[in-house]
């Protein structure tokens, strides 16, 4: 009945909150430091727990005898600032998870006073636990997962984290194939649109996980080869497969604008913090339907010494269905970190180093059954091999000089992909053999061999960083100010493509070897500077965090435009805390937030040093009856597909947001906006070969003792287009979206907490830069000796909408928690829009660009640049409500020492039937289950 | 069976006076479609269907109103009852020689029963059993399995026969495959299929009119590669003496036997290689262009893009569209409908071209289907030659699954 009524009072203060949120502006005139208006006193009350760490955030409020209430909440220093009137107050000191302290306050006018309010722990709370992802309640949007929420959740790998962020769902693990990020968008699964998730930056302990010199793939074969389809992450970031959870503290993600600290991302921050100390032994034995994970780590701690040692190792091996062993993936980690720490009367100084291993592997064979026992296998593994040194010393109190902190880390990784498998020609074939540029006779293929190809790559990274915050404060503000820079170089040692021209993978498949030791090193190098400021400003308070980052890269060739060039990310966000009001008894508080920023993520070693591309181009095929007669001549070409007007990509984006407390309900509503206009495409640009075509009409086979010659041979100059794919910045990415979160009080007499968290977005992805063209269509046995330039290509909109219903209880009398999740997807729907039918100009052979006129319509061949498509397709097609349910139950045994839990996910369903122009769409999704056992001992 | 068998036994008790046999009257109407169709020449074969025994009929008179008759004596039982003949018909003020053709299953023959009883009157057609031109006499789609058992396809060929009785010339003879599967059916918009052949590519044998004649009753080969492919798979065939290649200049792995002139690559939609479907599941048909079309011509003016609605049951429907060409009905020398009984949806072809479907493999990937071809079946006229069956209907000209004549 409480809860009822406390959640009507909540409703209630919410079009309060709206009210006070439009007051704020005319609010934030009241008093400043310099000046007290007469008859008012200066406050200051310190927050802090029973160890004397001080209590960010913790709600401070007066009330005066007329009723009036002053409430403000405590900086990031656990204080809060006060000016008021004359008089005796009631002063409250609240903080979650605490008890909350009441006192008399006696303010004499003109004085100064300062108080320090000691909280303890509640009974009750200190048992209560978070099992999902709590909204940040600093300047940015972010969500924070700490240690209860991932042990609840039971994840397999870091992807799963993900479902606990507004928009986020659960559904069965996809572990057969890398798992990329996906921050505030839809998605649509295109390489031209993977900027986001390479732009979102992993940070663990510190260092940056750095992706930019994977190029582990096999040219040209998602095209080929069904068996190693999306197997590739190549530029598009962390596969999230490879982070274990189970040695993570806590992981901050933030989705909105990031500090200034971090760069060489676009879309979002992921910041992972490990444990460090403690003396527990843990182990953990997972299974579910298609994998199986086992833990074991061990912590040390020596309080006295300063000293912490944790330890621990993981392996996760994976099917990606139950019932087919010839495809599976491993994952092994193994973790060792040392922390020491000096006390001292200057200051504390702490270090930390921690050396980490990740072995990922992915396995695929065809079964020999179907494949008349013929060989057909795919390998691909990562062994990265990190050493991380983080130094950090805080001064003690007062001074201007507060922190300097540094981390170096290094990286090494062998990966290696081995295709093996038996090719049979379908047709005789001949394949060219030559690695330059030129005229070669290429060779006959083998009717059947067994060809194999190794990428190794051998990415190794560096990375330094350095910072110091300073410290100002006058009477009714603080302020820390940032400073530092980084540094960060990227190299590949490996041998890269090694390939058997005589024994290519796919007969069609020229690829050429390439060596990636040869490419030039990477370096990034930036400094930042920021600062950090809270403001009392009369009941109100104004955080504000305001930055700006300049980012170059180093080591470029002088074609590069991107050589010697800076840019800058300015970045801010500010939060202002509105005054405390009180609704029947209930105390409401709100705050409003908001944030602007740039964010630049330059480009990755193989959009900056692509491959080279080669044209074979068949001169004579003179296949005679008699093999010792046969001669097959190309032309081969190799270009260069380098953009040196690369730049890197940047988004902007903004985002505002209000948030409202009522008696320990919160709600947290975010709108926001991206707009990535350069990220990175593979687009197609064409240039003209010639080659020559001879006529062998005259060489008389009967005089031939050999192949003939060319040195007599008649020959004419054919002149063809030929496309090549080059890294532009060509893709346009538009996010905006709500992102909501509500967390409610627990409700005592069921020991159950309300948590709903959603998001509806809108994604838009399209071409930002013209398209060319060029029609497949051949005639008269010639190609269309023309490609067109088109304004658009179709752009992808796509919409979803969608929240998750939350119940968590948790007995601890029992050792029982369990939550229910409704996973609610209203609705989805997409649009891929209109693409241009009709170019706007063309090129032709001679690489003359011509406008495209309505003669050119006419023209026997210029008419096949116009495409014709179905306009229908430009529809939008909307997927209507479904609705899944998870559950997970958590069983803790003999003093929380061994934990037994399990889940189902998509356990309950409602994926109703639906209708598409008169067909019946059917959905299904089937459960997806396992359970695991822990031991903390 | 029985029933015909104690028919039979019974006819034999009855009639033991004389040899059993009964009269039988055939009146065959001439085909409505011509002008004033005089019969020239008849043959009738009965075949009782329970012992398989032949009675074959030449003998017809005139029952006036364009109708004949034909006297037969059968034994009691039930016959199939094939029927061609030759007609003659005014055609635009020219007389024209056609040959006609009806034929009825299950045909009863009563003992004792009256004439009226044992009579039978057919609608004859006008039909091209013996078109005057060429026609298509093999496919070999399938290729074939190397000893280890993976696929070869660079052995497929077409073979190309003059069914006429005078020398022809290949020059300028397209070879198509269908732009439409027969495995899939959708409602092009617009629906053209009654006026044209729906293709997405073409071959076209080379020459100036008369550098390639071929005598009557001669083939040509077609091979996608002519080379000797026993060098490369055992279970291949000798293709080194066909009379025409593919041979596609473009594709930097492709290659060419000099001593095979090759075909053009008149238009292709999609891909830089021409190939037949392996699994059998698109069309052929030969043709000429009009008088006075090029390859360009045709490219740029018969440029066809229908529209249709891809409906997946229990996915939804997908608005689609695809690339054509339409080549006119009228053009069209010969067809062929392929498809395989699993997934058989429709024919891509007007009934006048191709009323039927051949094959090789009854399921979609069925691995009984390599080294296996589709031929036409050889009929002998009445005037004494043996031509290729050709009755615009694939179901009953061909033998599907059967052994390449190559190999």
């Amino acid at each position: 009945m409480m809860y009822l009524f406390r959640l009507y009072i909540f409703i209630l203060s919410l079009a309060a909150g709206a009210a006070l949120m439009l007051a704020a502006p005319l609010a934030a005139q009241t008093p400043s430091a310099a000046a007290l208006p007469d008859g008012r006193a200066r406050v200051v009350v310190e927050a802090a727990d029973t160890t004397g760490r001080p209590l960010a955030y913790a709600t401070v409020s007066f009330t005066a005898a007329d009723g009036r209430i002053y409430a403000a909440a405590t900086l990031g220093d656990g204080r809060a600032l006060f000016s008021l009137p004359a008089g005796e107050y009631g002063m409250a000191v609240e903080y979650i998870g605490y008890d909350t302290r009441r006192q008399r306050v006696a303010v004499a006018a003109g004085g100064e006073m300062s108080l320090t309010v000691r909280l303890r722990e509640s009974a009750v709370a200190i048992r209560d636990v978070v099992v999902t992802a709590s909204e940040s309640r600093g300047v940015t949007g972010a969500s924070t997962i700490d240690r209860k929420a991932m042990e609840h959740l039971q994840p397999s790998s870091f992807a799963d984290l993900l479902s606990l962020l507004p928009g986020g769902s659960a559904s069965a693990p996809v572990l057969g194939v890398p798992n990329t990020i996906r921050l505030r968008e839809v998605g649509v699964s295109s390489s031209d649109y993977a900027t986001s998730s390479l732009g979102t930056s992993f940070v663990i302990d510190g260092a940056p996980v750095s992706t930019d010199a994977n190029m582990q793939y096999i040219a040209g074969s998602s095209l080929y080869d069904p068996i190693v389809n999306y197997s590739y992450f190549v530029n598009a970031g962390v596969d999230m497969r490879t982070i274990a959870t189970d040695e993570i503290e806590s992981v901050e993600i933030v989705r909105g604008i990031p500090s200034v600290q971090y760069g060489d991302l676009t879309s979002g921050l992921v910041k992972i913090r490990r444990r460090r100390g403690g003396n527990d032994l843990d182990a953990r034995f997972k299974a579910d339907m298609s994998s199986k994970l086992f833990y074991a780590g061990k912590g040390f701690e020596l309080p006295e010494r300063g000293l912490t040692l944790n330890a621990g190792i993981d392996f996760l091996d994976a099917r990606t269905d139950p019932r087919n062993s010839l495809e599976n993936y491993k994952r092994l980690t193994a973790s060792l970190r040392g922390g020491k720490r000096w006390d001292g009367a200057a200051g504390t100084a702490t270090l930390g180093v921690n050396l980490d291993y990740t072995g990922s592997f992915d396995n695929r064979k065809e079964d020999p059954d179907l494949n008349n026992g013929n060989t057909d296998e795919f390998r691909s593994q990562y062994n990265r091999m990190a050493l991380n040194v983080g130094f950090d010393y805080e001064a003690a109190a007062g001074g201007f000089f507060r922190s300097f902190e540094a981390t170096a880390a290094f990286d090494y990784s062998a990966d290696r992909i081995d295709r093996r498998r038996f090719v049979s020609i379908s047709k005789p074939m001949a394949a060219p053999v030559n690695t330059e540029a030129g005229e070669f006779d290429a060779v006959p293929l083998d009717a059947s061999y067994t060809a194999e190809m190794t990428v190794e790559g051998r990415p190794m990274s560096a990375y330094v960083k350095a910072a110091a915050t300073f410290a100002a404060a006058t009477d009714n503000s603080r302020n820390t100010f940032i400073a530092g820079g980084d540094w960060s170089m990227d190299k590949n040692f490996g041998r890269g493509q090694v390939v058997d021209l005589a024994h290519p993978l796919f007969s069609g498949l020229a690829s050429r070897p390439r060596p990636y030791c040869d490419i030039p090193a990477q370096h990034d190098l930036a400094l930042f500077a920021e600062a950090n400021s809270s403001v009392a400003m009369g009941r109100m308070h104004l955080d504000a965090m305001a930055g700006v980052r300049a980012a170059t890269m180093l080591n470029l060739s002088r074609g590069y435009s991107m050589r010697g060039r800076v840019w800058l990310d300015p970045r801010l966000n500010v939060r202002l805390s509105l005054p405390a009001a009180a609704i029947g008894g209930e105390r409401i508080e709100t705050a409003v937030a908001g944030g602007v920023g740039w964010h630049t993520k330059s480009p990755t070693m193989d959009q900056l040093y692509p491959a080279p591309v080669y044209y074979d181009f068949t001169q004579l095929s003179y296949f005679h009856n008699d093999p010792a007669l046969r001669r097959v001549n190309v032309r081969t070409y190799v270009v260069d597909p380098t953009n040196f007007g690369l730049q890197p990509a940047r988004n902007f984006k903004w985002e505002v947001r209000g948030e409202i407390a009522v008696a320990g309900n919160r709600l947290s509503v975010t709108y926001f906006e991206e707009d990535m206009s350069s990220g990175f495409r593979s687009a197609a640009m064409y240039d003209t070969y010639t080659y020559k075509t001879y006529d062998y009409s005259g060489v008389d086979a009967s005089q031939l003792t050999g192949p003939p010659s060319l040195d007599d041979m008649p020959y004419e100059v054919d002149t063809v287009l030929r496309s090549r794919a080059v890294t532009t910045n060509g893709s346009r990415t538009r996010k905006r979206g709500v992102e909501f979160t509500f967390s409610s009080q627990r409700i005592e007499a069921l020991r159950t907490r309300l948590t709903v968290t959603g998001a509806w977005f809108r994604s838009e992805y399209g071409n930002s830069e013209p398209i060319y063209y060029h029609p497949s269509t051949m005639i008269g046995g010639r190609e269309i000796p023309y490609v067109g330039i088109y304004d658009d290509d179709s752009r992808y909109i796509r919409e979803a909408c969608n929240t998750n219903f939350m119940v968590d209880t948790d007995i601890p009398r029992l050792g029982l928690g369990f939550s229910l999740t409704f996973q609610c997807q209203w609705y989805t729907r997409e649009l891929n829009t209109h693409r241009s039918s009709r170019p706007t100009s063309y090129v032709d052979l001679d690489g003359a660009v011509h406008p495209y006129t309505d003669a050119s319509a006419e023209d026997t061949y210029l008419k096949w640049l116009i495409v014709e498509y179905n306009e229908a397709s430009f529809r939008w097609h909307g997927v209507p409500f479904a609705m899944t349910t998870n559950l997970k139950v958590t069983k803790r045994l003999w003093g929380e020492r061994v934990r037994a839990a399990m889940f189902v996910t998509q356990m309950l369903n409602y994926t109703p039937d639906y209708d598409v122009d008169g067909v019946t769409v059917r959905r299904s999704v089937t459960p997806y289950f396992g359970m695991e056992l822990n031991f903390k001992l | 069976m029985i029933a015909a068998a104690a028919l039979m036994t019974a006819a034999c008790r009855k009639e033991s006076a004389d040899d059993g046999k009964v009269d039988f009257l055939l009146t065959v109407r001439m085909p409505i479609s011509v002008e004033n169709p005089v019969l020239k020449s008849i043959g009738v074969t009965f075949t009782d269907v329970a012992t398989g025994g032949k009675t074959d009929v030449a003998e017809f008179a005139s029952a006036g109103e364009g109708t004949y008759t034909v006297a037969a004596s059968l034994l009691p039982g039930s016959y199939n009852v094939d029927m061609s003949g030759v007609i003659v018909y005014t055609s635009g003020g020219a007389e024209v020689e056609s040959y006609i053709e009806a034929s009825r299953e299950g045909v009863a023959v009563a003992a004792g029963g009256t004439t009226a009883d044992n009579s039978l009157t057919v609608e004859t057609t006008v039909s091209t059993i013996a078109s005057d031109d060429f026609v298509i006499e093999e496919i070999f789609f399938t290729g074939s399995l190397t000893p280890e058992g993976m696929q070869y396809y660079g052995d497929q060929y077409i073979k190309i026969t003059n069914n006429s009785d005078r020398t022809l010339y290949a020059d300028g003879l397209m070879i198509m495959q269908s732009a439409f599967m027969t495995v899939d059916k959708y409602d092009y918009d617009p629906d053209v299929m009654d006026e044209y052949f729906s293709i997405n590519s073409s071959l076209m044998i080379p020459g100036s009119g008369t550098d390639y004649p071929v005598a009557a009753g001669a083939s040509v080969v077609v091979a996608i590669t002519a080379l000797d492919h026993t060098q490369y798979n055992a279970n291949s065939i000798d293709l080194s003496n066909a009379d025409f290649e593919y041979f596609n200049p473009l594709d930097d792995e492709d290659v060419d036997n000099p001593e095979v002139p090759n075909v053009i690559c008149s238009f292709l939609e999609e891909g830089d290689y021409w190939a037949f479907h392996n699994r059998g599941f698109t069309s052929y048909a030969i043709g000429r262009l009009g008088e006075g079309v090029t390859a360009e011509k045709f490219a740029a003016d018969y440029y066809y893009a229908p529209k249709y609605e891809l409906v997946v049951p229990g996915f939804g429907s997908f608005p689609m569209d695809t690339d054509a060409w339409k080549f006119p009905n009228s053009w069209v020398i010969d067809a062929v409908n392929l498809s395989i009984e699993e997934q058989f949806a429709w024919i891509v072809t007007d009934p006048s071209l191709d009323s039927g479907w051949t094959y090789c493999g009854k399921v979609d990937g069925d691995q009984t289907r390599y080294g296996k071809s589709v031929c036409r079946i050889g009929v002998a006229l009445p005037d004494g030659r043996t031509v290729l069956k050709d009755t615009n209907n694939s179901t009953a000209d061909f033998t599907p699954e059967a052994v390449p004549s190559l190999m």
